[in-house]
């Protein structure tokens, strides 16, 4: 997770408990390991997201 | 140099490290720069491709990504309204002026607002009241307030010594996510996460810290009112419990 920038539940049935999360690969900082494609990755996370449009 | 300052922290405290799986989906040939992200109502995600000036599409159904939509200048944060519309920060970093774009279903971009005096545009949402969409400007701290009814017209919601950067180039205020009435608010330079309460008339209130040593770049909020925090420079991602308690569930060797 070089560079890890934001993250997001997902909403999709079934999707609902994953998170994912953006990353610039060491573009801005780079990892000793040097520098890495970016990437959007996945994580199964246990739990539901709070909706961001809740009240809106 | 870096003056101290009462709410300044130079280090990070991730608890406990307890990597857990993680799978790459879609990866952006080096160099590239992936900011921010946001998921519509059919969960496909929408990520801001800096580098590329562009906002790419992920469908979990197909697993497929495409590009979106195509910026006149680099795009940063993400937030989908509640007509699906998606609203899109940017501007070159350190340079004037930062923007705010307008993003149909069907990717047509139109600019929105134009700050002349903005260089780091970055995190927003929406605000409660369902017509503004809260920006932070991470070079001043403040947190903009930019009216969707009305292309140009926008105020400052919150401003403050604690949003604003230490160390030169390093962001102040961040990310920004709304829950119960409050608003949290990362604050990099400073190791920091800030909340302010969002009083009856839409205005910010206090602003007051609920967690410091913390690198948080941007973050999602839990149903259990747990944090999911990405740390950028520290290459991880921590999850921060309503308790205080800290782990963190991601390192450099995953993803």
């Amino acid at each position: 997770m070089i560079g890890s920038t934001a993250c997001a539940f997902g909403r999709a049935p079934g999707d609902e408990k994953t998170l994912y999360v953006t990353t610039d690969g060491g573009f801005l900082i780079p990892h000793e390991s040097g520098i890495q494609d970016a990437k959007l990755v996945r994580m199964e996370i246990g739990e539901l997201g709070w909706p961001l449009l809740q009240g809106v | 140099m870096v003056t101290p300052t009462e709410d300044y922290y130079p280090d990070h405290d991730g608890g406990e490290f307890a990597p857990i799986e993680t799978t790459t989906v879609a990866r952006w040939k080096a160099r590239a720069f992936l900011e921010n992200l946001a998921v519509d109502a059919d969960g496909a995600v929408f990520v801001t491709v800096y580098s590329h000036k562009r906002v790419d599409r992920y469908d979990p159904a197909t697993g497929a990504t495409t590009p979106f939509a195509e910026l006149p200048a680099p795009p940063m944060g993400l937030a989908f309204d509640a007509g699906d519309v998606l609203w899109v920060t940017g501007g070159t970093l350190y340079e004037s002026p930062g923007f705010i774009w307008r993003v149909e279903r069907s990717g047509a971009v139109r600019q929105w607002c134009e700050f002349p005096d903005a260089i780091f545009m970055n995190g927003c949402t929406m605000h409660p009241n369902g017509r503004t969409l809260l920006a932070c400007e991470s070079s001043s701290g403040r947190i903009l307030a930019v009216d969707l009814g009305q292309p140009g017209r926008w105020d400052v919601w919150l401003q403050g010594d604690r949003l604003r950067p230490v160390v030169p180039k390093w962001p102040g205020s961040n990310g920004i996510k709304i829950r119960e009435g409050w608003a949290w608010i990362t604050v990099s330079g400073r190791r920091l996460l800030v909340r302010v309460p969002i009083q009856p008339d839409g205005s910010a209130g206090a602003i007051e810290i609920v967690a410091d040593r913390l690198c948080a770049d941007d973050f999602a909020l839990g149903m259990s009112g747990s944090l999911y925090i990405t740390t950028h420079p520290e290459h991880t991602l921590v999850r921060l419990d309503p308790s205080g308690a800290r782990k963190t569930l991601a390192g450099p060797e995953q993803g």
